[in-house]
């Protein structure tokens, strides 16, 4: 069992240089945000990434997803596709029905 | 009652009950902040002005990105040592957590303080100077008071008008007080005889309980439009008699002072007029500009939406019955006794520019729709400078703000100073850019005419200066900082150069609504958070010795929560502190 004594003992070094890896990333997030990179776009879209690497080792690590059960994974399908849907919903924000199909 | 599997694992799903519940919930939880990510996108892309950017204080948001996920380990190595049963090691990692937790909500207290003490006052001609309200002095009711930099002040009032049909005055009696002493909780109200306007209250109101009914039946037995047309020519004349209002204010957004409004006939060729007509039961509005002109199409659209045309039916028709405008002519008969029952003396009020919904010279005119008749003392706004945002003026060096600030002051050469310098920045990355091929416009406009700069003040009486001020509006402000410094007194504003001003709240502009918005639901998150594994920590000793692997689950539970907590933080920092 991955959650027994002998293993979480184990993984405590793990757990330490998860929390090194987030303290290093932040640093690195505030140090990108003033370096031009060309455009504001890439500004963000390297910021946005080292946020989701962050938020995966938290996600994987301190959250133990890397070993639960299949039923967790199950709801969190379901939760990826929703919150996936919202983001796109924001591409709306940029469509203009005047150069769309139905509009001609 | 036993719950079952709280301990060991359910054979169907392969886990302990309170696992499975969590992370339901925190499904639901995604899907929350989820939807206000998106909104802040929506808002974003779809802002009419340019979004705020590296606006916020990044140490601040650093240190709290830190102790967020120093916390995050701490609960992870709680949950650890109750699995290899050390108690010990619990309460220290568990007791550390909850500091973290604290030391989080200490610091945004300080980020959301700042941002309450710092204000924007944006004037007529676009210009936005930024900084901190100075106390002033006045004379109300022949004595001097001090009072916030913002404040109204009107003497010698005559008459009060309370309209009992819509609030009861409500708004005015809560400034009043209700001991009739003087002076309320508010500190606004200054000195009045309460006596008189006791009495004077207590009759309107029960007067109003009656003419509320009638008003209310009238209002859904359906529209009469003679009616109404009736009282909007009856407040027009009220209007004219009160002379042009020196502001009115609806939401918050204040109107053109320029501006005056008449219904009819267009004005006459040099004056500047907003002319409201009665078109087929519907108010149509038309703009002159000075020669006599209907202003163009597009340029209408724009002075509408800036002067909220909603506000011009308010004060006119019956048609928005929110904010009552009673007249002379058209007031109840009931409420008219009311007035005439007053016979006030020496009475002097002071308000808050957010109680009122418009004054003149000799009138105000409270949200909650009482009238006042007297004189109006001091309007002017107080201020002391610490930034310059430009970015809406057309000709910098004509930019009103200079006109208050002063042509020579060392703010207008530092300014100038780092904006050459921000040039240069800029012409040397069109360089660089075009001799790889890429196509790069130098943009001025967007980021190199907003200026910060840290006053020169006695630092001990205006700690908050420091908060927020223009920290971040670019990355180098040091060196124009010093030269800002031999700026040394605050700037007297007259109300008729402000067209907007506000703190850094919600109702600035859509990035502060959705920045309050996202960071209170995550600091209510930090606090319910902290609340839960405090209780673990302080109850769970019995739980501990009875079945050490049930309050280990409940940790683990519990740190499941904290860590999505730590995960929103980890997107928002980046977002609103640094994109």
């Amino acid at each position: 069992m991955a959650d027994s004594p002998e293993a979480i003992k184990k993984h405590i070094k793990t757990y330490l240089l998860v929390g090194a890896t987030l303290f290093v990333f932040t640093a690195i997030t505030v140090w990108i945000a003033y370096i031009d990179l060309g455009t504001l776009t890439r500004n963000i879209t390297v910021g946005l990434l080292i946020a989701s690497f962050k938020a995966s080792l938290v996600a994987l690590i301190f959250m133990h997803l890397n070993h639960e059960k299949g039923l967790i994974y199950k709801f969190l399908v379901f939760t990826t596709i929703f919150f996936l849907s919202l983001m796109v919903l924001t591409l709306l924000a940029l469509s203009d029905p005047m150069f769309s199909e139905s509009f001609r | 009652m036993q719950i079952p599997y709280e301990v060991s694992p359910r054979p169907d799903t392969g886990l302990y009950n309170a696992k499975v519940g969590i992370w339901l919930f925190l499904a639901s939880e995604v899907m929350l902040f989820g939807g206000l990510f998106s909104a802040y996108v929506f808002l974003r892309v779809g802002a009419d002005y340019p979004f705020p950017h590296h606006r916020l204080d990044v140490t601040l948001g650093c240190t709290n990105t830190f102790v967020l996920i120093a916390s995050s380990v701490t609960v992870v190595f709680a949950w650890v040592s109750l699995k290899l049963r050390k108690w010990g090691n619990f309460v220290l990692f568990m007791t550390i957590t909850i500091l973290c937790a604290a030391t989080f909500m200490v610091i945004k207290g300080f980020e959301y303080h700042a941002k309450f003490t710092h204000y924007a006052v944006r004037l007529t001609d676009g210009s936005v100077l930024e900084g901190h309200l100075e106390d002033k002095t006045i004379k109300l009711g022949g004595v001097e008071h001090t009072l916030a930099g913002d404040m109204i002040g009107f003497d010698q009032i005559t008459e009060i008008t309370l309209d009992p049909r819509k609030y009861g005055g409500s708004l005015f009696k809560n400034l009043v007080g209700d001991g009739g002493t003087g002076v309320d909780g508010h500190g606004d109200l200054v000195s009045i005889n309460s006596k008189d306007l006791e009495n004077h209250a207590e009759a309107a109101e029960d007067i109003g309980d009656d003419a509320y009914s009638n008003e209310f039946d009238a209002k859904f037995a359906g529209a009469d439009t003679e009616k109404m047309k009736e009282a909007t020519a009856a407040a027009q004349k009220l209007r004219e008699k009160a002379g042009p209002m020196k502001q009115i204010r609806v939401n918050g957004v204040g109107l053109d002072y320029d501006l005056e409004f008449v219904i009819g006939e267009p004005p006459a060729s040099g004056e500047s007029k907003v002319v409201v007509a009665l078109d087929g039961g519907a108010l149509a509005v038309k703009i002159f500009d000075p020669t006599g002109q209907v202003i163009s199409d597009r340029k209408e659209a724009e002075m509408l939406r800036k002067t909220e045309v909603s506000a011009l039916k308010a004060l006119f028709g019956t048609e928005t019955p929110k904010v009552p405008v009673v007249s002379e002519d058209n007031k109840p008969e009931l409420i008219k006794k009311a007035t005439t029952a007053a016979g006030l003396t020496n009475v002097a009020i002071a308000f808050k520019s957010t109680q009122v919904f418009a004054y003149s010279e000799n009138e105000v005119v409270l949200r909650d729709g009482t009238i006042l008749k007297g004189k109006l003392v001091d309007d002017s706004i107080h201020l002391f400078p610490d930034g310059v945002d430009l970015r809406n003026v057309e000709d910098l060096d004509m930019a009103a703000a200079w006109d208050l600030v002063g042509n020579d002051s060392e703010i207008k050469k530092a300014f100038y100073e780092e904006r050459a310098k921000n040039m240069e920045i800029e012409l040397e990355k069109q360089k660089t850019r075009q001799a790889k091929g890429i196509d790069y416009k130098v943009n001025t406009r967007y980021t190199e005419t907003l200026f910060g700069f840290h006053p020169h003040h006695d630092e001990a009486a205006h700690p908050d200066s420091k908060g927020e001020g223009g920290e971040g509006a670019h990355g180098e402000e040091g060196e124009a900082g010093e030269k800002g410094k031999a700026h040394g007194d605050h700037l007297v504003i007259p109300r008729e150069q402000v067209k907007f001003y506000s703190n850094f709240l919600p109702r600035l502009n859509t990035y502060y609504a959705i920045y309050f918005t996202l960071t209170g639901l995550h600091g209510l998150h930090v606090v319910a958070g902290a609340i839960v594994l405090a209780w673990f920590l302080f109850t769970g000793k019995k739980m501990y010795d009875r079945n050490p692997e049930h309050l280990a689950n409940r940790v683990e539970v519990g740190g499941l929560f904290w860590h999505f907590v730590d995960l929103v933080w980890i997107f928002l920092f980046p977002i609103l502190y640094l994109m």
